[in-house]
């Protein structure tokens, strides 16, 4: 259900130029009409318009931030078992200061982050070389770029079904290795190493004794799940570059080339700065859809070898509905909450209010 | 490309705004997959929705519209996660005031949960007019009592302790068949020389997150005994005690005998590759018999099975048990279902299917295989203790702590934090 939703925006992205592929609605549907009008926007311009999002105001004031505002306040519950409670533990916050103690939920932290990193790393790179290739490619561009975009259209179910099989040392990608004259392939998802474990310097750091039990590096069980997601969403990247680079000026190529530029410093002084902000917006849609991943990784390799794949959303997924930790599975859904917030306010920040000056 | 900033700026903000919302909503599980079943229909609710499973259920379901003419039955299961998915469900439905008549459920903490937030009604009448708790084992009825009253009705008991075993390749690598009293010590030397054979001597399907610890308990059960083992699970004896310890030693020993692909294998899938003769042993419930035949292979000549190491004359029992909501919207109707469920007959048919053994001790099991003869004949004469990875000896709190304990255990392999973690584990 979160996927048909990505492709639906998606694919309102890829027909970025049109403005008729605009959906309804969206902040800057006014166009870029003077701004005076929209300085005095949302609520001066007209009551009908104020009626007319009432609705929408109301099914989303309830449905997201009453639910937000009620996990944070389950969150600070003693609510464990079948039977809801919302009286207030005592002191308040132990379930978060508990949760910071608890090993899996540090090696979730640490997963969550290397994946995101590497993550959006592969996929925004993959994306980009691909539209950058469709792009200059005269013959059967629609073939290409519809190739790239259909792992996109599937279930992350699917992929992760499929890519756990690859990625089983026995059965998957080694023997393809083994018949190249690499007899003992990488044990990809089920290899617990981590490596470049930096705990004890922290621990060092941190005062109050012992308090990180995982070790902190990059798990290596990990990589295989990037590679899975990135497979999936590179295309997704690509659908964005090659919009943006629709809309870009054919003159810039022209004016290049006289001025002697190849194609290699064409892409890369011209073309690549010119795709940044496209490339922001993509790293905030993809690193939110990282941060609260669940089914591929639950699909592909679950907890993985000592949690080495667990995310949090795993987590709160295992807390609350077979532990029946109501309150430590909210208090992990609000710590969720917040790094996703960390990545996307300062960007609707930007966008909305410094961009309106 | 300034033209199309905007643009692209609002597109952004519309799919993390509609994105966003997306995640919050995601966040609450949906209730649609249960039906509600209005109407006159009993909607009994499961998460048996694998073949044997749901051949099973039906079972049941004919075996009630058999005995009340006219009844109609809305099947309520939920497929996927051993129940982790429908136990979401049916929370959400709880909290709504929604519950459905009848719900599958474990005996011990589990039925106790329901019964102290009042969502159950006892069935005191139904065991009453039955006789029912002379033909079921106390240790049964006790863990599905609260305060001297009865609240569910088991169908069939699945035993947790059975070490499966390929014939072929033990006698391929010159090691014994083992035979009911077979030691830890001999289990841990016919791994090695079955490793020294180039056999992979253990499967264990660690993609399940019940697997490992299946096998843990298995293990603690071998090196503790049932006694100690209620001690444990009832906080009479502590997790730290020498025992325990020396359960986890023991588990470590085990652990470099493990096929290497386990945390990418799931418990059919590794129960599969002892069928195909890709590994020796696998320590898993009795649901892994049906696997087995479905893959092919015959008892007897193919595969065998002994209790796990050191637990010969302990059943660890996994059983699901119905209860009957307080507020059903079909009170009477689901009565009779807690009644016939309870009955020879269905019990029979029920577990004919499901491969487990018939709870009632008087049902006449002769016409079932040879393994679910066996595994009668044990349940009705051993030690009967309850399983700590399928929830029914503990809380689902302690239950979880203990399945994160063993992952973390698996690769620290250090026995103290591990027995500290199993003694910190229940809140």
């Amino acid at each position: 259900m979160r996927l048909t939703r990505i492709t639906r925006t998606g694919g309102g992205l890829t027909q970025a130029p049109a403005p008729a592929g605009l959906p309804p609605g969206a902040p800057v549907a006014e166009g870029a009409p003077p701004k005076r009008a929209r300085r005095q926007l949302p609520f001066r311009r007209s009551r009908s318009q104020l009626l007319v999002l009432a609705p929408s105001f109301l099914v989303l004031g309830i449905f997201v931030y009453g639910f937000i505002a009620y996990t944070i306040r389950v969150s600070l519950s003693k609510w464990q078992g079948v039977a809801p409670t919302l009286q207030v533990e005592h002191p308040l916050g132990t379930t978060f200061k508990a949760l910071a103690q608890t090993a899996r939920f540090q090696a979730d932290m640490r997963n969550v982050v290397i994946f995101t990193v590497l993550f959006l790393l592969l996929a925004i790179l993959a994306g980009l070389v691909l539209a950058l290739l469709v792009h200059d490619t005269l013959i059967a561009r629609g073939l290409f770029r519809s190739v790239f975009l259909f792992p996109y259209a599937l279930s992350f179910i699917v992929t992760g079904v499929v890519w756990r099989w690859i990625f089983t040392p026995s059965t998957g990608a080694n023997l393809i290795l083994d018949k190249l004259g690499i007899h003992h392939g990488p044990k990809w998802i089920t290899d617990p190493t981590v490596v470049g474990d930096v705990s004890k310097q922290l621990d060092a750091i941190i005062p109050g004794g012992h308090f990180i039990q995982v070790k902190l590096g990059i798990p290596l069980a990990i990589i295989p799940v990037v590679i899975a997601a990135s497979w999936q969403l590179a295309g997704f990247a690509m659908a964005n570059f090659l919009a943006a680079l629709s809309s870009l000026d054919p003159q810039l190529r022209e004016a290049a080339s006289l001025d002697g530029a190849g194609w290699w410093q064409y892409q890369r002084r011209i073309v690549v700065p010119l795709l940044w902000p496209m490339m922001v917006a993509i790293g905030v849609i993809l690193a939110h859809v990282s941060l609260k991943s669940f089914d591929l990784v639950y699909a592909m390799s679950g907890q993985g070898p000592g949690f080495a794949t667990d995310v949090p959303g795993i987590f709160v997924f295992e807390q609350t509905f077979r532990a029946l930790r109501w309150n430590t599975g909210a208090a992990a859904s609000v710590v969720m909450f917040v790094l996703i917030a960390a990545v996307v306010l300062p960007y609707l920040y930007r966008r909305t209010v410094k961009e309106a000056r | 490309m300034k033209r199309t900033r905007p643009l692209a700026g609002a597109l952004v903000v519309g799919s993390v705004l509609a994105l966003a919302a997306c995640g919050g909503s995601s966040s609450s599980p949906g209730g649609s997959a249960g039906s509600t079943g209005g109407g006159k229909n009993l909607e009994v609710f499961s998460w048996w929705t694998s073949g044997s499973e749901s051949a099973a259920l039906k079972q049941l379901i004919d075996a009630y519209k058999g005995a009340s003419s006219g009844a109609k039955v809305t099947n309520g299961a939920v497929a996927g996660g051993g129940g982790g998915n429908a136990q979401a469900i049916l929370q959400t439905r709880l909290q709504g005031n929604d519950a459905p008549d009848t719900w599958q459920t474990h005996p011990g903490d589990a039925i106790k949960q329901y019964v102290d937030a009042g969502y159950v009604t006892d069935l005191q009448s139904v065991y009453a007019k039955d006789g029912l708790t002379k033909v079921m084992p106390k240790a049964l009825v006790n863990a599905e009592s609260t305060n001297g009253k009865v609240y569910g009705v088991s169908t069939g008991a699945h035993r947790g302790n059975v070490l499966w075993f390929n014939k072929k390749l033990l006698k391929a690598a010159g090691v014994a068949e083992p035979r009911p009293g077979y030691t830890e010590d001999q289990f841990i030397s016919d791994l090695a020389k079955l490793k020294a054979k180039g056999t992979t001597p253990l499967c264990v399907g660690a993609k399940d997150p019940f697997a490992a610890p299946q096998l843990f308990e298995n293990t603690l059960l071998g090196t503790v005994g049932p006694d100690k083992w209620n001690q444990l699970v009832a906080g009479k004896l502590a997790w730290t005690s020498p025992e325990v310890k020396r359960a986890a030693t023991t588990f470590t020993r085990l652990l470099p005998y493990a096929d290497s692909d386990a945390s990418a294998t799931t418990w059919d899938q590794a129960t599969k590759k002892l069928a195909t003769g890709d590994c020796a042993f696998e320590s898993m419930g009795d649901w892994a018999y049906g696997e087995l035949t479905k893959d092919g292979v015959r008892e007897g000549t193919d595969f065998g099975y002994v209790p796990h190491p050191g637990s010969n004359g302990s059943f660890v029992m996994v059983v699901d048990t119905f209860v009957v909501a307080k507020n059903a919207k079909h009170p009477d109707a689901a009565h009779k279902w807690a009644a016939v469920i309870a009955s020879k007959a269905a019990q029979l048919a029920f577990n004919k299917d499901k491969g487990s053994t018939p709870v009632r001790t008087d049902v006449d099991v002769s016409s079932l295989p040879p393994y679910q003869r066996q595994a009668a004949k044990d349940f009705r004469s051993n030690t009967l203790v309850w399983s700590i990875a399928h929830g029914e000896a503990t809380s689902p709190q302690f239950q979880q702590s203990f399945y994160d304990a063993v992952t973390q255990f698996m690769q620290s392999k250090d026995v103290n934090a591990f027995t500290q973690s199993l003694s910190s584990a229940g809140a």
